[in-house]
């Protein structure tokens, strides 16, 4: 028996995979595991839910925390942000939220040819503001940028909001393992960092001109959740990843080792060196940076805490045990974020 | 971010650099030679502006 394959059914973009925002639902948030983002310094992009980060020109303005309680549609997880004082920004301040993704994640759209193709983004938001909001898109080297907006009509209540977005056939993409494009979602930038959204150029702004300043109003809120960014010109329901895929996704940027590691020294002795390898659940993006925590020690000499480190994994090392029963014990950090 | 008391890692076996140790906002940590990695990326910008100095390891 054969049937005809109906080609028409196929679609030209993919039925998984398709959303390029990892943790769009802000469920993951191993730095934090539920604990208030406040206290970011001035102009340092600081990360917090996975994935995600913030800036604020002047510190301290605004507080992110994930919240896990019932959400739109079927979210259980999402993002809240809170004005933490009355703002006037200045001119060229930014107070965005923002994610990288990464440049492997965007080859397919072809940007920066003239084959490149639209996407949307999407995502449910509410305000205890109404108004038009906005943010806006950059390359990598941030020499090419797109301006959106958006209004959100009652306050404290859910939206859904679309916005549809041409590929640009200009500029540089990269689409290995540096930056492939920004995402930033506006809370109060100054007027010289908005400008006018619906089209490509090579300005240096965050959001709309004449957009609502979420950091304006002392005690202000702004949610977030199900953002999602896809190749086509229709908005589909948000992507949720089985949970190991999600852990897959996250680890590529960043993981912790919250269970202990015991070094324990094969024969003590000054002459015996003693290495202790670790391997990642995930390879990295890159080689990450390694934090440390030492819990216990028992009779070592001195130690090394990364001799050879990679995407992979690292190599811990100890010059030498001075007696039986030697052992180190640590857990660990490892960013690889963009 | 704030980088302060930066100082090379000596791989023991080689004796050659393999990462540096920094206080990463007061928080010690051990970044790679690797340019793809963000840290890097920023210790070697402060160094080249003259901001931060590494130093040699042991």
């Amino acid at each position: 028996m054969t049937k005809a394959i109906n080609v028409a059914a196929i679609p030209n973009s993919p039925l998984t995979f398709r959303n390029k925002i990892i943790n769009g639902h802000f469920l993951w948030d191993q730095r934090g595991n539920g604990t208030v983002w406040a206290g970011a310094a001035a102009n340092v992009q600081t990360y917090t839910m996975d994935r995600w980060y913030y800036v604020q020109t002047v510190g301290s303005r605004f507080s992110l925390q994930r919240q896990l309680s019932a959400g739109p549609a079927g979210l259980n997880s999402w993002l809240r942000t809170t004005s933490s004082a009355a703002t006037t920004p200045g001119a060229s301040a930014i107070y965005v939220v923002a994610q990288k993704i990464e440049g492997f994640n965007i080859a397919d759209l072809g940007w920066g040819t003239a084959d490149a193709k639209t996407v949307t983004l999407s995502f449910w938001v509410r305000s205890s503001l109404t108004g038009t909001f906005g943010g806006a898109l950059f390359n990598g080297a941030a020499s090419r940028n797109y301006v959106f907006s958006y209004s959100i009509s009652a306050a404290n209540t859910w939206e859904y909001k679309t916005v549809v977005i041409p590929g640009d056939t200009t500029g540089t993409w990269i689409t290995t393992s540096g930056v492939g494009v920004q995402l930033y979602f506006d809370l109060g930038n100054g007027a010289s960092s908005r400008g006018t959204p619906g089209s490509w150029s090579a300005a240096n702004v965050y959001g709309p001109t004449g957009a609502t300043n979420v950091i304006g109003v002392n005690g202000a809120t702004w949610d977030l959740t199900g953002v999602q960014f896809e190749i086509g010109s229709t908005a589909t329901p948000f992507e949720m990843p089985d949970l190991g895929t999600q852990a897959a996704q996250v680890y590529r940027y960043y993981q912790i080792q919250g269970n202990t590691e015991y070094h324990v020294c094969p024969a003590p002795g000054a002459t015996f060196a003693s290495t202790y390898p670790v391997h990642f659940p995930v390879v990295m993006r890159t080689t990450p940076t390694l934090g440390f925590a030492y819990s216990a020690t028992n009779a070592i000499g001195a130690y090394t805490s990364a001799v050879y480190s990679g995407a992979r994994g690292f190599v811990h090392y100890i010059s030498a045990s001075v007696s039986t029963n030697a052992y180190m014990s640590f857990t660990y950090t490892a960013e690889a974020e963009l | 971010m704030e980088y302060t008391d930066a100082k090379y890692i000596a791989n023991p076996f080689t004796q050659e650099n393999c990462g540096i140790s920094v206080k990463k906002g007061g928080v010690d940590v051990v970044v790679p030679l690797d340019p793809d990695n963000v840290d890097y990326q920023n210790i070697m910008t402060l160094v080249d502006e003259g901001k931060l100095v590494i130093q040699p390891a042991g």
